[in-house]
């Protein structure tokens, strides 16, 4: 397989897009719908995948797709589609399909297109430019350039003895636009790039029982990528620690959170930061406002402007103004519930800017990236400390259910004897209630996961449920 | 453009065409300039249609229509795919382009004179599809549902109702001259309960739908019946005492404790982890993977089920294929491309979630057989171990068999009798290990009530499971209680 390259002019792209959403904004109004905003995107990408050193896959994509939403007498209604209008005439049929939706929704007073701190059209580009979310030379990446790197990784992680297989070698990298334009006067686009490479390498166990092990590494940029040898080496590394490995029995020990692992705990306890579970009594943090519930002396934020994060934007999915916003304080109190127009007008209290949104979806409340500061070591320092422990390296199963609390997932990883690995851990469950978890971290780090939105250090808790034998 | 009463433009969005012979002709004759062995294409026109229920209010209703082309060639056991959504001539040819790509000897390719035009059976067949019905009725579903149980009970503190359906016309056509058009639809109404229990919430959950249509609702799952079973689940947890640690004796409940099945051996049975050598059941053909009470069935033919297809996404009619029979590894499930490398018949299992992904094997309805005892008979005769009645979602780790699910609705058995509810329990297992602990079978087998979607490779599609009420000793419960 040769030469695909992902084609991409930002600039046409750009400006389709907010063409588009000015353009369905514009038959909205000529409808006389007064409260109504406008979505577009459109993206291309390439992967590829390889296995015992020929290509296995390669797939190209390209997409573009709309949403309206629309208010009318206080009824919500709502149309996406994945075939973008290409006329005024299909405009008019997505927004009229939206329209139609709204007879079948209740009025509500909630239901609101927000209009105070809304974002400054002015500044989204130079928004843009500081975030740094595109790089221009991946586009320039055609399959070739995948292909060789995920050859290159295989060859890496095959070359490490006791390695018997490798599989899931691959990478990619593609290019998103999101345009919004409201009836609350806001207009803006933003756009990004990223590219990940990943692989895994297997080990046979006892039993014809197989173990396997992955690694990864996502960025927005060509040039911070992991190198292929780091990222063989690292699914290789814990392919083979995993030999051998096998229950403990049941008890209630401290438990280590890698970093990787930690980014799951700390974006469920953000999670149910949600203001929209909160109106409703569906959140298990919705009685805590003014207690305690994480571990003092740790701050963590909501900060849209991390320079090439992902998760990093300009504006809100309601085209309000986002800023960093300490979500949990120092004293482990909620400060800030995480909400869009319906949320906070729920609530009673102002838009959050929070409101997160794809092209084709409505706006929900959401996260841009999360950090974790005032926390200090590293997972081997944490080690160190633990005299008798399970480190959790993997999990399986469901989030913990953000209702109730009740925390309880599948686990492997560890078993830490003496400040040392002692041996492999699989087939157990740790278990716990989230913000009894919270409150009894006694270790925090500042080792950062940061190939994702949720920033994370490795975490120690005092005690958990561990189950096994 | 034709309109229906509600101004949605329904008919004129599913009554053209989807693909010329002429243009399918063109792209194959592209794809395989190169030297491809094998190319198809999918075209999707799908409406989707949902809508939310929060106490009394609709939140919001929404539509959405998707409509693409996705090419696939194969060259060995490498696959090139590309699709698009600008169905323009020009844009479809880049994309066989791209897919020609897989190969690169090329030689004269030859047209495909005349089209196998595939006859299809009526296993999935809408009696009355979302096309063909008001928005309104639909809205009216959800709306009876909440009304059956709104004001029941005090401590309700919350009523959530779901619904949503797409309906959607596909055309498949190869190389080979296949050519296959059918239409499917799927609904499903889901109803959540919060209640208070002195403090603590507790939740109900309930849903289902199938591929009938709307008639679903008003034959064997209506509204009221969802509503109220969500309730029931929600008050039978009043008092739930944290769950046992450590290994117990399981029974599971029949209908959806399937899903511990399809996460404990389903998909280390799909074919493309068998030809990687990645699944633990790998060259284990007739041998025993697990108690001789056990028997494990896939089959996409049952009427009308959520699982089930007139024909898979490769144009491959389903069909019911054993598995595991008296615990003796029988089969897998197949898609072309791994079925081709692995000599054996593709068995209906390649599926897709869109014509932007290229098809893989996957499960269509997948359930275990009955056997012989009474559920009553099972729960007797354990002195002392866990009842599983209702179940959230589950994972499982192939090349191991090491699976987790998280159950819902559970209860303490003591002394042979359900005992108090439980909360918080997760059960992990490993497949091989878990299905030769498998000590009793009940005669009471049946599918989930049509709630299920399984996730693969970043694809999601909606599934069936099925147990019958099971007994399985010695599984690790993960709790916190004692």
């Amino acid at each position: 397989m040769n030469n695909t390259q992902v084609k991409f002019s930002l600039e046409k792209e750009s400006s389709w897009a907010q063409n588009l959403t000015l353009q369905l904004l514009d038959v909205a109004k000529s409808l006389g719908i007064e409260d109504v905003d406008c979505t577009a995107g459109t993206g291309s990408s390439l992967s590829v995948s390889v296995l015992d050193g020929e290509s296995e896959d390669l797939s190209r994509s390209a997409y573009r797709s709309a949403g309206v939403r629309v208010i009318s007498e206080g009824r919500l209604g709502f149309a996406t589609s994945a075939q973008a209008p290409s006329s005024r005439e299909e405009c008019e049929e997505l927004v009229r399909n939206a329209l139609a939706m709204t007879a079948y929704a209740s009025p509500s007073e909630y239901n609101v297109i927000p209009d105070t701190n809304v974002a400054d059209i002015n500044a989204v580009e130079s928004i843009n430019t500081r975030l740094n979310l595109f790089d221009p030379e991946l586009l320039e990446l055609d399959t070739e350039w995948y292909l060789h790197k995920a050859l290159e990784l295989e060859k890496v992680i095959q070359s490490r003895e006791g390695i018997s297989a490798v599989r899931g070698c691959g990478g990619g990298g593609g290019t998103g636009v999101f345009a919004l334009a409201s009836s609350n006067g806001f207009s803006g686009v933003t756009y990004s790039t990223s590219l990940s490479l990943h692989g895994t390498g297997i080990v046979n166990d006892a039993d014809g029982k197989k173990q396997r092990g992955s690694w990864y590494d996502v960025k927005r940029h060509l040039n911070a990528i992991e190198t292929v040898e780091s990222i063989g080496q690292q699914a290789a590394d814990r392919a083979l620690a995993k030999v051998g490995a096998r229950k403990v029995a049941s008890g209630n020990f401290p438990v280590l959170f890698d970093p990787q692992m930690a980014k799951g705990f700390i974006g469920s306890m953000v999670g149910a930061l949600d203001g929209e579970s909160k109106a409703q009594g569906a959140t298990f943090l919705g009685k805590s406002e003014g207690e305690s519930v994480f571990a003092k002396g740790y701050e963590i934020c909501d900060d849209p402007f991390v320079e090439k994060g992902s998760g990093s934007t300009p504006f809100d999915g309601e085209g309000l103004k986002v800023e960093r916003r300490v979500l949990f304080d120092r004293e482990g109190h909620i400060q800030h519930w995480l909400t869009d127009g319906r949320s906070a007008k729920r609530l009673g209290v102002q838009p959050g800017g929070n409101a997160d949104r794809g092209a084709s979806s409505m706006p929900g409340a959401g996260i841009t990236n999360i950090t974790l500061s005032g926390g200090r070591g590293s997972l081997e320092d944490f080690i160190k400390e633990t005299s008798r422990g399970l480190l959790v390296t993997s999990m399986m199963g469901s989030s913990p259910d953000g209702i109730t609390g009740e925390y309880s997932r599948g686990a492997s990883g560890f078993w830490i004897e003496d400040g040392e690995i002692a041996f492999p851990v699989e087939g157990v469950t740790v278990a716990g209630q989230m913000i009894e978890m919270a409150t009894s971290l006694d270790r925090v780090g500042d080792d950062y996961d940061t190939r994702s939105a949720i920033i994370a250090p490795s975490l120690r808790f005092e005690e958990m449920s561990v189950s096994g034998e | 453009m034709t309109k229906n009463n509600e101004g949605i433009t329904m008919t004129q969005h599913f009554n053209s065409p989807l693909l010329s012979p002429e243009l399918a002709n063109d792209l194959i004759k592209k794809a395989k300039a190169r030297g491809a062995d094998f190319v198809d294409i999918f075209v999707q026109k799908r409406r989707s249609f949902s809508v939310s229920l929060e106490d009394g209010d609709v939140r919001g209703a929404s539509t959405g229509s998707l409509f693409g082309l996705g090419i696939r060639a194969l060259k060995g056991a490498a696959t090139a795919y590309a699709h698009s959504d600008d169905l323009s001539v020009e844009a479809l040819m880049a994309c066989a382009d791209t897919v020609s790509h897989v190969a690169t000897k090329g030689s004269d390719v030859e047209g495909i004179s005349s089209w196998d035009e595939r006859a299809l059976p009526a296993i999935a067949k809408a009696s009355r599809a979302p096309r063909n019905s008001a928005f309104d009725e639909r809205v009216a579903l959800l709306q009876s549902a909440y009304r059956s149980i709104d004001g029941r009970e005090p401590d309700v503190n919350k009523i959530f109702g779901s619904y949503a359906d797409v309906d959607e016309d596909i055309v498949i056509v190869n190389s080979e001259g296949l050519w296959v058009e059918d239409t499917r639809c799927l609904c499903r109404l889901n109803v959540s309960v919060l209640l208070d229990d002195n403090g603590e919430t507790r939740v109900g959950s309930f849903g289902g739908g199938n591929r009938e249509g709307l008639s679903v609702f008003s034959r064997g799952l209506a509204p009221q019946a969802i509503a109220e079973e969500a309730l029931r689940m929600a008050k039978a947890q009043v008092g739930a005492v944290a769950a046992p640690t450590g290994e117990q004796n399981v029974v599971l409940a029949p209908g959806w404790s399937g899903v511990l099945l399809h996460e404990a051996v389903g998909h280390g049975l799909e074919a493309d982890f068998i030809r990687k050598k990645t699944s633990l059941f790998t060259d284990r053909l007739g041998e025993k993977v697990a108690s001789d009470l056990v028997t494990v069935i896939d089959d996409g033919t049952i009427e009308n089920s959520r699982g089930s297809l007139n024909v898979d996404d490769e144009g491959t009619l389903t069909q019911r294929n054993v598995l595991i029979e008296n615990g003796i590894l029988k089969g897998y499930m197949s898609d072309r491309l791994n079925a081709g490398l692995m000599g054996i018949a593709p068995s209906g299992n390649g599926r897709r979630q869109s014509f932007r992904h290229a098809p893989l094997p996957r499960m269509t309805n997948t359930f275990l057989a009955s056997g012989d005892s009474t559920p009553e008979e099972i729960l007797n005769s354990v002195e002392d171990g866990i009842y599983c009645r209702a179940f959230g979602g589950g994972q499982v780790d192939i090349s191991n068999g090491n699976f987790v699910f998280e159950v819902r609705e559970g209860y303490r058995i003591r002394k042979g009798e359900i005992a108090e509810p439980i909360k918080g329990a997760t059960l992990v297992g490993s497949g091989v290990e878990t299905m030769s602990k498998v000590s009793a079978v009940g005669n009471d087998s049946k599918l989930d009530s049509g709630i299920g979607t399984c996730g693969k490779d970043g694809q999601s599609v909606p599934v069936n499971v099925g147990l019958p009420t099971l007994r399985i000793d010695g599984v690790t419960v993960g709790g916190t209680g004692t």
